[in-house]
């Protein structure tokens, strides 16, 4: 008789420990999705949209390598240390590239 | 009035660069171009500075809104009352000011950029420049009008940027006469191969030059 009640007890203290540990362990919570980071270096040359696309960074790149003035270079620079998305950046390295190979 | 500007190899660079990308946005590319053969040399020095003035704000004006190229642009982008007031005195300053030298370019070794402003023109776009509203295209027939003709390179000349320079005030002549939102749209839509190949024919007659400086010929 003692040994079945001993049985019951412990029986009952794994299951309130376990209903505890149960209790306490956080429910999953549902993946939000995050916003896509932003590339601050678009905001200094005054483009009223903060997050261009990609292929409008791209575009801006080009232009700005194109145009090559000395402000466009300090914008390039800022965008290869900003810019978030590999294909802009190597956009970015290619027009500095090109501009540092410029004749005098 | 005799006006020169030096050809560097890296202005050049730029132009051919530019020349590239004139067919994929409007009419902009061009006033850029416009922007960076603004003469420098004049037979006055107080004109050379004014001019050195208004030549900086017109360029740092037209790239930042070639490298944005928003989709609409509007008046100012394309002008403010600041830089009206530097042109208005510029124009003013061509019609009254005493020439004490011949314009030349410093460089001898650069192939130079010269033309002639023609006074009168001047004086016939004073009033206009006086009255049309901000961002209007009047400026641009003005800074049209300062754009050299010839490319001098010691002995040989070529008239090479006189046919780009008629084209491209036809074109501002035209614009003229239509509201100032048809200039804004047409900075930024449709290209133009006419005035694309007389500034494809320029920057070949100017590269012609500058190999020919390249090699002392």
């Amino acid at each position: 008789m003692i040994s079945i009640l001993g049985f019951a007890a412990i029986a009952l203290l794994v299951l309130s420990v376990y209903l505890v540990a149960r209790r306490r362990t956080p429910a999953p919570v549902e993946a939000i999705p995050l916003p896509p980071p932003r590339s601050s270096w678009t905001a200094n040359i005054g483009v009223s949209d903060a997050t261009p696309q990609p292929q409008e960074r791209i575009a801006l790149v080009e232009r700005l390598g194109v145009v090559g003035s000395a402000w466009c270079v300090d914008v390039l620079e800022r965008a290869l240390e900003d810019e978030h998305d590999a294909r802009v950046r190597d956009a970015a390295w290619r027009a500095l590239l090109a501009l540092r190979t410029e004749p005098p | 009035m005799n006006t020169a500007l030096e050809l560097t190899p890296r202005l050049l660079a730029r132009c051919a660069r530019l020349c590239d990308h004139v067919s994929v946005s409007g009419l902009l590319p061009h006033l850029v171009v416009l922007s960076w053969l603004l003469p420098q040399h004049t037979g006055s020095q107080q004109l050379n500075e004014r001019l050195a003035h208004l030549a900086r704000t017109v360029r740092e004006r037209c790239e930042h809104l070639y490298v944005r190229l928003p989709s609409s642009p509007s008046a100012q982008d394309v002008e403010d009352a600041s830089s009206r007031n530097a042109t208005l005195e510029l124009a003013s300053m061509i019609l009254s000011v005493q020439e004490d030298d011949a314009a030349a370019c410093h460089d001898e070794a650069m192939p130079c950029v010269t033309g002639e402003i023609a006074r009168d023109r001047v004086s016939a776009l004073l009033f206009d420049l006086r009255s049309a509203p901000l961002g209007s295209i009047v400026p641009w027939i003005f800074f049209g009008e300062l754009l050299g003709t010839s490319i001098a390179y010691r002995s040989t000349r070529s008239d090479a940027l006189a046919p780009y320079r008629a084209l491209l005030l036809e074109r501002f002549t035209a614009l003229a006469e239509q509201s100032p939102q048809i200039f804004w749209q047409s900075l930024v839509r449709g290209g133009d191969a006419a005035l694309r190949e007389r500034l494809r024919a320029f920057v070949d007659a100017a590269s012609g030059a500058k190999a020919l400086a390249a090699t002392g010929a």
